[in-house]
């Protein structure tokens, strides 16, 4: 069989193999969670000069905007006690919206609250049912895992709802980096996103549709 | 063939349907060749979605070359042990079944039965030889640019090249479905 038979029944052979549609739907909703900047395509249109260059010009303008965001912007929001709990709020729906997309396994499945707090030992608060989910009926708990929010130990737990959708739900203690933070309720590409405080406790609640 | 590099169009510059596509085609594409180095499809969807993360994580754009980075070296640190030592054993290549070739096989059905008698050969490859084999006769990529890629001198990366095309030329001939092919 020659060289060239060989490579195009290859290409055939992964040609035919498709990622299923859900999977599918399900990347496309995780890039398109975070909007970024596309680099102008140089590789096909320049040359090597070009693209060095072009290179180069792009490290120069991130280096100065981050000296910008460094000295003028970051300082502003620490001091402005509203724009600060705003980009928190912001950074933590975005985390949120992430890790509900990314739809991983359950590590600890359990039907109720008590069945996780026996399993994940590791939290420095006790998990606990939430008093204002905002979606008006009662939620099945299906399992949880670890997780983090802004860096900090948090549980990640799984829901179903009346009409058998899925929900993700955060809980974390309400440390003194949450600060100000007031109950929102953001949507994300799709994706309905409520933070607000119980307690001692941080609550974020993701689903594709509440 | 040539080399499909690509990025997404812009959000301002093409429409969301146009984005639309393009993620489709970087998600497929991501897809195979995950497939091509773990021969997997539920592995290579887990190492396709954990890439994706990692890409969004870092902050990367959607392109092919940060995509099929991110999943290579998942799969390194997933699978080191049986990519640096294991040599997957094909079996017996007499076993193979010349599917559909029972009674009045429809077109499909043949197709399908070359496919899976390729996906058995292909099966019998290893990681690498897999991998090199698919950026090269399905990306298009140059034997330098499969190098660069996977960190290995190109005379290195040529002859697991040619390896894998005797080995998967052997694998097909002994099981008798060359012909067909």
């Amino acid at each position: 069989m020659s060289r060239e038979r060989l490579d195009g029944h290859l290409r055939r052979y992964y040609g035919s193999q498709q990622l299923d549609a859900t999977t599918l739907e399900r990347l496309k909703q995780l890039a398109q969670v975070e909007t970024r900047a596309e680099v102008p395509e140089s590789s096909t249109h320049g040359s090597q000069g070009r693209r060095r260059f072009a290179s180069r010009l792009l490290g120069a303008t991130t280096a100065v905007a981050a000296l910008v965001l460094l000295t003028f912007v970051l300082p502003a929001l620490r001091s402005d006690p509203v724009a600060r709990p705003e980009a928190l709020a912001g950074s933590i729906a975005r985390e949120i919206a992430l890790n509900h997309v990314k739809n991983l396994t359950v590590e600890f499945p359990a039907e109720g609250y008590p069945g996780l707090r026996e399993q994940m030992g590791k939290l420095d608060f006790s998990l606990r049912s939430p008093e204002h989910t905002g979606g008006g009926g009662a939620f099945r708990v299906i399992g949880g895992r670890y997780c983090s929010i802004q860096g900090q130990l948090a549980a990640q737990i799984k829901l179903e709802d009346g009409a058998g959708r899925l929900l993700t739900l955060y809980q974390t203690d309400f440390s003194e980096d949450f600060e100000g933070l007031s109950m929102q309720q953001r949507e994300l590409e799709g994706i309905q996103i409520r933070i607000w405080r119980e307690g001692d406790l941080l609550f974020g609640l993701a689903a594709s549709e509440i | 063939m040539k080399k499909r590099s690509m990025q997404l169009r812009a959000r301002s510059g093409e429409s969301e349907k146009a984005r639309d596509e393009d993620l489709d085609e970087l998600f497929q594409r991501g897809f195979r060749y995950a497939l091509a180095l773990s021969h997997d499809p539920d592995r290579a969807a887990d190492l396709l979605q954990d890439a994706c993360v990692s890409c969004l994580r870092a902050g990367a754009a959607w392109r092919t070359g940060y995509l099929f980075s991110a999943i290579r070296s998942r799969f390194v640190d997933q699978y080191r042990r049986q990519m640096i030592s294991v040599v997957e054993p094909i079996g017996d290549p007499g076993a193979l079944e010349r599917a559909g070739a029972a009674e009045d096989p429809t077109h499909d059905e043949l197709f399908r039965a070359d496919l899976d008698h390729l996906d058995r050969a292909l099966g019998g490859l290893r990681a690498d030889e897999r991998e090199a084999l698919y950026l090269s006769a399905v990306e298009g990529y140059s034997a330098r640019e499969i190098a660069e890629a996977t960190g290995r001198p190109r005379g290195t990366v040529l002859s697991v090249i040619h390896r894998a095309r005797r080995k998967l030329r052997d694998r097909l001939r002994d099981s008798g479905i060359e012909e067909t092919l």
